[in-house]
């Protein structure tokens, strides 16, 4: 894995619904590595790739999917006194709560305030605030301020850094899913046997919005889905609530919240990871949806392979992963595709 | 541009008393499909095709005449909320469940009408609040739909001759002008955002000066306030946009201004993850240049619009909101200002004009290597 | 009609085929097994999809005929195995909200290329009788040859129990029964100058995916959903119920005109019902969304939220006659208007 290119990744701004900047960042990327690319009606990217070996026997249809939104706020309305107020998505108000923030194209810096903990009732400081009483200080004085700036109407994400962390973990915000953007990119680079499609698309954290148009538009055979997915194997937590583990190596799910994966893929990817001396894992606690429910369900419903990287803390500002989990998914990518066409 | 309301003001008045008349709870569609058909037919003839669609949406096409031309959908949802019978009781009372969401605290002793076999009125009843069981509480507390009525007045041997099991019922239709151009009554959602593309159809069609470069199609459709289903079949159309045009919050007394549109302050235009910004900033944009009032609000993950099921239905359509703020919605006094229905109107003729242009720059802003005889139907 | 024996071996037999929700596919397919031995002979083609719908097809061989569907849901609520080593226990995830309290200490059987075989028993690991759920489920199992990972599914043993003359308690997992409707219509319905489209539909207590694919599969003009419908306005006993919306999903007065006048020209009495359950899972929705005009039709069962369905069998064989006569009526319809 490349982790520079994962670093710029993690960087871009991609709020559900304001994708342009880190979708046009991975356009440029790929160009060179595509023999189709274009946007879909709905804003997803796809491109469509050569193999090595030309077109899979009976035109099968191979389909490497992830999703380049990330969750984050937009900017609803300017009150009189120049502080923002704002909506978010895909978060739980425990996560955002006195974090700093960049608006819009300008990386506009600003805060979501919250009221001094000193200055609270004894009982308010024990509650989780609630999201309306939160708002977006920028330092502005005045609604004309921040008109002026333009960021009505604009998306706002956290402001963190990427870092190496640990022994070998990473923390950075959008590690969901711009690891398996990072990943796609990795393996467009590197080359496949057969032709295949890859799609970088929008809206997932929605509810998996952008993957039904790509299910529409390129009806594939089989589909791999590239996620994140969240780890619970924090401090204290055991058993099967841990669901995956950072460091156990690449998730391979064989279900989830939105979607069965096909069992027979499960099987032999699992295989193809022994074989292969792969570490992988699978997920013991069912919960969560990603673009595999769209894949399963929309023109007509295709068989669909899910691999993901254990991360903890996902959708928030600072998710973290290790690289030998990302390696392993790398690894087990391109060792899934090289045999795509028999699977 | 000189807005010259004066001269539509009557006109705005009976086109939305002609489409409220008709009732259309969602579910009911295809029953009043083709009276509603007619009823548009007779009023502009800017449409050169119409057809009912399986769930009882119609689509009204005007077709420019140039080949290949860019097609623009505007559409405006043809259900309202309503009821739906479900026991025929003793004492001619019926029993209703709510299709669509209903404000119960409106419904004590309002009047309502039955769609069966006839068309019958009848009064909303539930047992009076000193009079109820057990609970202090109880008076404090909305009785659930299923503890309400509608009176009829028939004996149960005479209504059920009338009224079956799953006929629909709505409010009883009472027009009122307030003051200020301020006009109310039912179904304003979603009938008085049709008047406002029907008004822009009319004016278009007598604008002598309009260049027709692109297809209009206007669906009015089925089943926005249970399932977007009538929404969703729109995707294959494969409009290069759609405008969609549904009522949206008015500013009302405990209402926070970030969800609200003032009455009377002009058209509102919404941004929000589900809607195109491209054809969202066009729209503003062209209000901007032909100083047609515009409001605007931020609608943080979806609207609560057919855009939803618009916008990626098939292989997707890029979509705008273009609504009519409006007071007590889903009730039998929902209130528009007339201005604002004809600023919508002068926007979308105006739109019509820019929209081939929009249209043709985001295509090609979307292709970057061309995916001939890859996937078999490029778009 | 009483519960003779071949009704009930029938019956027995449909539900001792496992179809939990999620372990069909096309390869494993034991639904498919089962509609392929009884309808090969009376349906033109029978395939299973990836998602493990079933559909068998009888068509009219015109071109561009009209398309007409039958829709059962096929699954059954049951359980995966989601993780059998961090606790040295096999921890079961429930799958279509399984009774979980009527369940405790049954058998259960691992599904395995469309054959259950005899694992062991269900136990939860809560005394607390309300928490008896999902995060406290487990299969004991004494089997040291067992081969059990995690994405196996699990069901439990809990057969229909027969009583009276037409009395049965489906077990609370399942609204499988309405497979058999479907037979028997394609049995006894013959030809018609429309495609006729029996549709099994896999992972419907997942969220009635199974439909949507089907949904797009097929696109039907006409398609009519079997459900299970909760006494209340309506009585068990007192014939089959036509019903005019499934919560978000609501049914076409053309069809369910058509279903009212079939029940009425075939001298059965049927109930009414304008909405079966509030915030369930729409079968018709997802057909709607592809323009398809839908209708319900129905038996009244109690006691379905306690984790059984009891129904009358008669209300079952009322509803496949109905079902049958409205595709006989329609025929003659577009005989007319030729």
């Amino acid at each position: 894995m490349n982790y520079e290119l994962l670093k710029d990744l993690c960087q871009k701004s991609g709020v559900s619904g304001y994708e342009s900047e880190v979708l046009k960042f991975i356009e440029e990327r790929i160009r060179q590595y595509s023999d189709g690319l274009e946007y879909d009606r709905a804003g997803n990217l796809i491109a469509y790739k050569k193999g090595r070996l030309g077109k899979c026997e009976n035109n099968k249809r191979i389909l490497y999917s992830c999703h380049a939104d990330e969750v984050g706020f937009v900017i609803t309305h300017i009150e009189d006194d120049g502080r923002l107020l704002f909506e978010q998505i895909g978060m739980s108000v425990l996560v955002y709560t006195g974090r700093q923030v960049l608006i819009g194209k300008k990386k506009i810096p600003g805060i979501i305030a919250v009221k001094p903990v000193h200055l609270l009732e004894k009982e308010e400081s024990e509650k989780i605030p609630e999201h309306k009483s939160l708002f977006i200080d920028i330092g502005a004085k005045s609604r004309e301020e921040a008109e002026e700036l333009g960021v009505y109407a604009d998306y706002a994400v956290f402001d963190s850094g990427y870092e190496e962390l640990g022994s070998g973990m990473i923390k950075a915000k959008a590690l969901d899913d711009r690891a398996g953007c990072a990943m796609l990119i990795s393996l467009m680079e590197r080359g496949i046997e057969h032709d295949g499609y890859f799609a970088f698309c929008v809206g997932e954290e929605l509810g998996l919005r952008g993957s039904q148009t790509v299910a529409e538009r390129i009806k594939p055979d089989l589909c791999i889905n590239l996620e994140c997915t969240t780890a619970g194997d924090v401090y204290g937590v055991t058993g099967s609530q841990r669901t995956c583990l950072v460091g156990g190596g690449a998730v391979v799910p064989f279900m989830d919240g939105s979607a069965v994966y096909s069992a027979d893929l499960y099987r032999k990817a699992r295989a193809i990871a022994e074989k292969k001396g792969i570490i992988c894992q699978t997920k013991t606690k069912i919960a969560g949806g990603t673009d595999a429910g769209s894949y399963t369900r929309i023109a007509g419903g295709c068989r669909t392979l899910g691999l993901a990287v254990p991360t903890r803390y996902i959708h928030s500002a600072c998710s973290i992963a290790k690289k030998s989990d990302i390696d392993e998914v790398e690894k087990l990518l391109f060792a899934v595709s090289d045999e795509a066409a028999g699977l | 541009m000189k807005l010259d309301i004066e001269v539509y003001t009557e006109e705005i008045k009976k086109l939305y008393r002609m489409l409220a008349e008709i009732p259309a709870v969602s579910g009911k569609e295809e029953c009043y499909a083709e009276k509603m058909r007619q009823t548009v037919l007779m009023y502009t003839d800017f449409f050169d095709k119409s057809e009912i669609l399986a769930g009882g949406g119609l689509l009204f096409t005007h077709s420019c005449g140039v080949p290949n031309a860019r097609k623009l959908l505007i559409d405006a949802h043809f259900d309202t909320v309503g009821f739906i019978v479900s026991e025929i009781l003793d004492g001619g009372f019926v029993r209703v469940e709510a299709v669509g969401g209903i404000d119960r605290r409106l419904l004590f002793a309002s009047e309502a009408e039955i769609y069966g076999r006839k068309t019958i009125k009848g009064v909303f009843v539930s047992t009076p609040p000193h009079l109820s069981k057990k609970d202090k509480d109880a008076e404090k507390k909305l009785p659930p739909l299923s503890e309400m009525f509608i009176d009829t007045g028939y004996t149960k041997e005479e209504l059920c001759d009338i009224v079956s099991v799953g006929d629909a019922c709505g409010f009883t239709f009472s027009y009122k002008e307030l003051r200020n151009g301020i006009i109310c009554g039912r179904s304003m959602d979603d009938r008085i955002c049709a008047v406002a593309v029907l008004l822009a159809a009319k004016i278009t069609s007598e604008d002598k000066n309009y260049v027709d470069k692109c297809d209009i199609i206007f669906s009015f459709s089925s089943a926005e306030e249970v399932n977007g289903s009538g929404g969703a079949v729109l995707g294959r159309l494969l409009a290069d946009g759609a405008v969609v045009m549904d009522v949206n919050f008015g500013r009302d007394y405990e209402i926070a201004p970030q969800e609200s549109y003032i009455l009377g302050e002009g058209c509102g235009v919404s941004y929000s993850c589900t809607t195109s910004r491209a054809l969202t900033d066009a729209l503003v944009s062209c209000a901007e240049k032909s100083e047609i009032p515009l409001q605007k609000m931020v609608e943080p993950k979806s609207t609560g619009t057919n855009a939803n099921y618009i916008s990626n239905a098939y292989l997707g359509t890029p979509c705008a909101v273009l609504s009519i703020p409006e007071k007590y919605m889903h009730t039998a006094v929902e209130a528009v200002d007339i201005k604002d229905v004809y600023s919508c109107a002068k926007l979308l003729c105006e739109f019509f004009k820019v929209f081939p242009e929009f249209a043709d720059n985001f295509e090609k802003s979307r292709k970057i290597i061309p995916m001939e005889g890859v996937l078999g139907n490029e778009l | 009609m009483s519960i003779n024996t071949e009704n009930r071996k029938k019956i027995e037999k449909l539900y001792s085929i496992k179809t939990v929700s999620g372990s069909l596919d096309k390869k494993n397919n034991s639904m498919y097994e089962y509609v392929k031995k009884e309808l090969s002979d009376f349906c033109d083609d029978i395939f299973a999809d990836d998602i493990g719908n079933v559909i068998a097809v009888k068509r009219s061989g015109a071109e561009n005929a009209e398309k007409i569907a039958l829709i059962a849901a096929a699954d059954e609520a049951g359980f995966v195995a989601a993780d059998t080593k961090s606790e040295g226990k096999i921890r079961l995830h429930g799958i279509g909200n399984p009774f979980y309290a009527r369940l405790c200490g049954r058998e259960a059987f691992q599904i395995e290329k469309g054959k259950s075989i005899y694992r062991g028993v269900l136990l939860s690991d809560s005394s607390d009788t309300d928490k008896i759920g999902e995060d406290s489920f487990y299969l004991e199992t004494e089997d040291k040859n067992r081969d059990i990972s995690e994405g196996d599914f699990i069901c439990a043993d809990d057969p229909p129990v027969f009583f009276g003359d037409n009395g049965i308690c489906l077990n609370g997992l399942s609204s499988k029964i309405f497979c058999l409707s479907l037979i028997d219509i394609a049995k006894c319905a013959g030809s018609f100058s429309f495609d006729v489209y029996y549709i099994f539909a896999a992972q419907h207590l997942l969220g009635a995916r199974g439909e949507k694919c089907a949904a797009y599969t097929v696109g039907a003009d006409i398609a009519i959903a079997f459900k299970l419908i909760p006494e209340g306005r309506t009585k068990t006993g007192a014939g089959p119920v036509i019903a005019f919306s499934d919560g978000r999903g609501r049914c076409s007065d053309y069809v369910t005109g058509g279903l009212e006048e079939a029940a009425e020209g075939i001298g059965i009495s049927y109930q009414l019902c304008a909405e079966t359950e509030k915030d369930e899972i729409s079968m018709i929705a997802p057909f709607i969304s592809e323009g398809t005009k839908t209708g319900i039709i129905g038996i009244s069962a109690s006691n379905k939220k306690v984790g059984t369905s009891k129904c009358d069998l008669r209300d079952l064989r009322g509803a496949a006659a109905a079902a049958c006569a409205f595709l006989i009526f329609s025929d003659e319809k577009s005989e007319e208007n030729r």
